[in-house]
């Protein structure tokens, strides 16, 4: 393995054991003390990690099926990595999900019983589906099998598939205005366009892949940030327009949160701004600040899925025919906390929800380390080229990484 | 059978008994309220505000509303959290959650509670622990949803208490509540107490915008029986007696 990356192979082993770490801190003292969740606040850094992850793993994978159907034969080995990258980042997912969860001693109940009109219920289904359907694919890019388009097309609709279940197990719940827009499910497809060629643009300017791999990725990335840009817009729009005490509490959570808004905006636009300039040239700098960019920023708008959900209230009561108020909640919190009842609930990480969050990134990077190793071992011994070629690929980008 | 509570915010005096009941009753670990009754259109408890130009105080007390379309059964994946079919209540099953908050997420009126750890036990001035509550489980047929010793990580609310219900009893806060402002009973039987006491009656639900067909229904407190003295002065003081 070249140096640079067998660095980054320490990384993630670094970061999986910090992760596990956190993970176990969590189950030993229970989410109440290892995290800064409320009942308000559902859902936070870790349940953020997940959409962030499955974002990068539909994505990822969604840039290898484009390669292959639209016959782009000089980016294979950049595909291979792709789909690679796809799997170890869903996987990552389903593992943040897991570790979200407070009585996970009882998940044979998700098997026995499953509610089939749960989201959360597809959630399961499509990102099995995903991981069975992709090792297939892996399998048959490692032995250049002749129906590897076949398979590599079919997960890239199971990414599609997961993306939109994504977004709707957080639209059908119309009990946070925030979510409950029929964008939502969109936006998270054009998400995962955007995470997908930004993260496989940083990997090939760092790999020092063709300029013409660096240029298409830029351009796949910079249209889907500007799609994703206006469906956002649109979105905040719906919300504004709605002109309701709800919708008043959903842009007033924006506001306390304007920093986090603004570089879930900006930071993208910048990406895409420098994407768009750098153009055919696919000067590798330009491409590695551009994903860079687009990657904190889409990170920025994970989080905010959560903030002006969550601190916006629901309920509001009515008095002689006019609305009075948002009405309190139970936050579940006592002793170190102010508030039993409240409105809303200023949700900071806890240190172990720090930790725990690291996990998913860990898992990803050791994931594809091991499904590129297991690739290299599955190639037929004639037909080898394809992964020679990633491999000789592997090596110019780190040469170039290191110089 | 279909469980229903009434509750009449005419009567209601804004006491909280039936929140500290439920709590009590429930063995309700620390940080955990089932039942809560706050002043509509003020997060402080006891104020008055300012509603078509006149002072109004309404207190309205909010628990589970055991929703025909309950958004929380629709969401959780294991059915840990279920209809009860013979009573129409909506329970949770402790041995099933694996405590993932969808459900929690999905309520618009934040009744749900949740266990964020090994429930706290309830500590005593002298650092004793004491126990409260109904103390023994109750299954509703193969499910676990009461127990006085609650697992960890698992969502709780309110059961219309199963334990007593389904022993003919009323809810603990129905018998508790002073101004006897809670009815509950069996809205398919006309005879039953609630069918009497809604009998022309008109009654609202909560967020029916969520479109989650409550079995809570409220009844409006009465008119507004005394002008305003702030925007009137000394004229609504006659009026007043007047
Ligand atoms: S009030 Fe909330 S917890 Fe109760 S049934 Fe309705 S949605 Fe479920
Ligand atoms: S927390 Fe428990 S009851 Fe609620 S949705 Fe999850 S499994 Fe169901």
């Amino acid at each position: 393995m070249v140096k640079s990356t067998r660095f980054i192979g320490y990384i993630g082993i670094v970061l999986l054991v910090v992760g596990l770490a956190g993970w176990a801190m969590q189950l030993a003292g229970g989410l109440f003390t290892t995290t800064g969740m409320t009942d308000i606040f559902l859902w936070g850094l870790v349940i953020a990690m997940f959409a962030f992850m499955v974002g990068f793993g539909a994505g990822a994978q969604l840039v290898a099926s484009a390669i292959y159907l639209f016959g782009k034969d000089e980016l294979k080995p950049l595909a291979r990595t792709a789909a690679a990258v796809g799997l170890a980042c869903v996987a990552a997912a389903g593992v943040a999900i897991l570790a979200d969860l407070g009585a996970i001693r009882n998940i044979l109940a998700m098997i026995v019983g499953l509610n089939l009109r749960s989201p959360l219920a597809w959630d399961m289904l499509a990102l099995t589906a995903f991981i069975v359907v992709s090792v297939v694919q892996l399998v048959m890019i490692a032995r250049d099998a002749r129906s590897t388009k076949v398979w590599v097309i079919l997960a890239g609709l199971c990414a599609v598939v997961l993306q939109i279940v994504e977004g709707l197990l957080f639209s059908m719940q119309s009990a946070h205005a925030w979510w409950a827009t029929p964008i939502m499910p969109i936006d998270f497809l054009v998400v995962a366009f955007v995470s997908g060629s930004a993260l496989m643009l940083l990997i090939a300017c760092v790999k020092g892949a063709p300029q013409t791999a660096v240029a298409w990725l830029g351009r796949l990335c910079a249209w889907a940030i500007a799609v994703h840009l206006v469906l956002a817009l649109c979105d905040l729009g719906l919300v504004a327009l709605e002109n309701s005490p709800v919708s008043g509490g959903v842009l007033a959570a924006i506001g306390t949160q304007l920093p986090l808004y603004l570089c879930e905006l900006l930071l993208p636009a910048a990406a895409m701004v420098i994407l768009f300039a750098m153009g055919r040239s696919g000067k590798a700098s330009w491409g590695l600040w551009a994903s860079i960019l687009a990657i904190i920023g889409i990170f920025c708008h994970r989080l905010m899925l959560l903030y002006p959900a969550y601190n916006a209230p629901s309920l509001y009561l009515q008095l002689g025919g006019a609305t009075t108020g948002p009405y309190p909640v139970s936050t579940g919190r006592y002793l170190d906390w102010d508030q039993t009842f409240a409105l809303a609930t200023n949700y900071v990480p806890a240190f172990p929800e720090w930790l725990a969050a690291l996990l998913p990134i860990g898992v990803a990077i050791i994931g594809t380390f091991v499904l590129l190793w297991l690739m290299g071992k599955m190639a037929p011994a004639k037909g080898g080229m394809a992964a020679d070629a990633g491999a000789a690929e592997g090596a110019r980008g780190s040469e170039a990484a290191e110089s | 059978m279909r469980y229903a509570m009434a509750i009449d915010l005419g009567r209601c005096i804004g006491c909280r008994t039936c929140a500290v009941v439920c709590k009590d009753f429930n063995a309700q670990p620390q940080g955990i309220w089932w039942n809560r009754v706050f002043t509509s259109g003020t997060p402080e408890y006891d104020v008055a505000v300012k509603v078509n130009d006149q002072l109004r105080m309404e207190f309205v007390p909010i628990s589970c509303q055991h929703c025909t379309d309950a958004p929380c059964e629709t969401a959780c994946p294991t059915q840990a959290t279920y209809t009860d079919k013979d009573t129409g209540t909506v329970l949770v099953d402790y041995d099933r959650c694996i405590g993932c908050r969808m459900c929690a997420s999905a309520c618009p009126y934040g009744v749900r509670q949740y266990n964020w750890g090994a429930p706290a036990k309830m500590v005593g001035l002298d650092g004793s622990v004491y126990r409260y509550g109904w103390p023994h489980e109750y299954r509703d047929g193969d499910h676990l949803v009461y127990t006085p010793e609650r697992p960890e990580g698992v969502m709780e609310k309110c059961t219309f208490c199963a334990q007593l219900t389904s022993q003919g009893q009323d809810p603990a806060c129905c018998t508790a509540c002073p101004g006897n402002a809670r009815i509950f009973g069996d809205m398919d039987d006309a005879d039953s107490p609630i069918r009497r006491y809604l009998e022309g009656k008109e009654t609202y639900t909560l967020g029916e915008e969520y479109r989650t067909e409550p079995n809570v229904y409220y009844i409006a407190a009465h008119g507004v029986s005394q002008v305003n003295l702030l925007s009137t002065g000394a004229e609504g003081e006659e009026a007043n007696h007047g």
